[in-house]
């Protein structure tokens, strides 16, 4: 038997992380735009994003569980869930109004249901630490689809922050969870080497609410229910403003933007990468 | 006068047994230990212990069915020896300290398998989930503190030894190379309250 055909090979964290993922988001991708056709296809292949990741998902943490209790049993719905809503959207055409409404909408469940351990014995201080998280979910989704009308920025500033998340999730001892966001990072990566240099695919409701609602959960995760650095997680915020914050010194389009957009979006995930190596919080 | 020898030969039996009928006992944490050993790659089993536990238990020798054990063990006080895999341990990828805080085990049955031994089944709920275990248990020993500052109170002690699967549980994160199988490794001794 090839040694690439060997069951243990899934095993292996670099394929959990990183070729599973990849390879997953792009054939997914292009079968979905095979498949659906030039239109619906190529608004449908970021689901591949999603896919991907739960992929990656079953290997790292195992099929998910059918009794969800802990954060990260509930990541994989939230992944799954955030695709389906995504996809409705997106299939209905949906006014503005109700894309708007499914981005503060499910960022808000999906919090509700992460936290509900906290929210069970809430203090005044748990407040202090939802509030904020919440506020920056729903604005971070805000962003990312703000960022997705011009070609293929939002998946660049997307996959820095889940880049960084991977590193913050790593000094801050959460091994899974960092396998998760980098695992995010590569099928976010398959499907934006599909849009390289020309954007082929839309960045629609479905990788908004699938990979980027995701990314925020498991933020919130991280922030919630680990000793990662929670002003690292703040500076990842910058990334998913990276096309505005430099938006000086990148190009207005061409195949050079991609890049250059992605080394700035990359400056805050590395300062956050930083912030959570010189400062690991105590677990609790 | 027949009669009273065998009215004083039965308060003697009686008094000399170590533990009356279902007799309370407070663990005491500061002689009891909860240890486990999981494997790691296969090569060796790494010891570990949790530090903060509480809890009680009934305990009568002549009537077995009616003992049972109630332990919380509170789960960020895990000691592998090491901070930083102590943290790991800590993290969502294990026991997931910050959402839940302990592990729960309820006796709800005691069996006797020998002089000395038995088997306790109970639930156990870790990570949120509950599912039943059922551990070997041996008595050690009951009988009043010989030390002086705790008073001739009566004290009992066991052992308990069994294995568990941490995937029924949920707790699938580093298999299988961390193995699937969980050693408990507990010692219990308790004063009767």
């Amino acid at each position: 038997m090839p040694s690439w055909l060997n069951p243990t090979l899934l095993n292996d964290p670099v394929v959990q992380t990183a070729a599973l993922p990849l390879l997953c988001a792009t054939v997914v991708a292009i079968l979905l735009r095979l498949v659906a056709g030039p239109g619906r296809g190529a608004a449908l292949a970021g689901a591949g994003i999603t896919i991907g990741f739960i992929a990656a998902y079953v290997t790292i943490i195992g099929t998910p569980s059918l009794e969800p209790r802990g954060s990260v049993q509930k990541l994989v719905y939230i992944a799954a869930g955030g695709l389906i809503v995504g996809t409705l959207v997106d299939l209905w055409n949906a006014r503005r109004w109700i894309r708007w409404a499914a981005l503060l909408g499910w960022p808000t469940l999906a919090l509700a249901w992460l936290a509900e351990n906290r929210l069970a014995q809430a203090t005044v201080e748990t407040w202090y630490l939802i509030g904020p998280i919440w506020a920056a979910m729903v604005l971070s989704l805000g962003r990312l689809e703000h960022a997705a009308r011009r070609e293929i920025d939002a998946g660049i500033v997307l996959l820095a922050f889940a880049i960084g998340l991977g590193a913050v999730a790593l000094f801050g001892r959460s091994a899974s969870l960092a396998q998760l966001a980098l695992a995010l990072a590569a099928a976010l990566g398959g499907f934006l080497l599909l849009n390289w240099p020309r954007a082929r695919f839309a960045f629609g409701a479905s990788v908004v609410l699938g990979a980027g609602g995701t990314a925020v959960a498991l933020a919130a995760t991280l922030a919630l229910f680990t000793g990662a650095n929670r002003w690292a997680l703040g500076a990842l915020l910058l990334c998913l403003l990276a096309d505005l914050l430099f938006r000086r010194v990148l190009p207005k389009s061409g195949a050079l933007r991609a890049p250059i957009l992605a080394l700035c979006a990359g400056l805050p995930a590395l300062a956050a990468g930083g912030i959570a190596y010189y400062i690991v919080r105590d677990s609790m | 006068m027949r009669a009273l020898h065998v009215l004083l030969a039965l308060a003697t039996a009686l008094l000399s047994l170590p533990a009356s009928a279902a007799d309370r006992f407070k663990i005491d944490p500061t002689h009891s230990s909860f240890g486990f050993l999981i494997g790691h790659l296969g090569y060796a089993q790494v010891l570990g212990r949790f530090g903060e536990f509480e809890g009680e238990f009934s305990f009568s020798q002549t009537d077995i069915a009616a003992n049972t054990i109630r332990l919380s063990i509170k789960s960020a006080s895990i000691d592998t020896n090491l901070k930083a895999r102590d943290d790991h341990l800590r993290s969502p990828d294990f026991f997931n300290a910050a959402e839940f805080p302990a592990l729960h085990f309820v006796s709800t049955r005691v069996e006797k398998s020998g002089e000395m031994s038995g088997k306790v089944t109970g639930n156990l709920t870790l990570l949120g989930v509950t599912k039943p275990v059922t551990l070997d248990v041996t008595f050690n020993k009951a009988a009043p503190h010989p030390l002086p500052r705790y008073n001739q109170v009566l004290t009992s002690g066991f052992s308990v030894r069994g294995t568990i699967k941490r995937s029924d549980w949920g707790m699938k994160y580093g298999l299988p190379g961390l193995s699937d199988d969980v050693q408990l490794i507990i010692e219990i001794e308790g004063h009767k309250i």
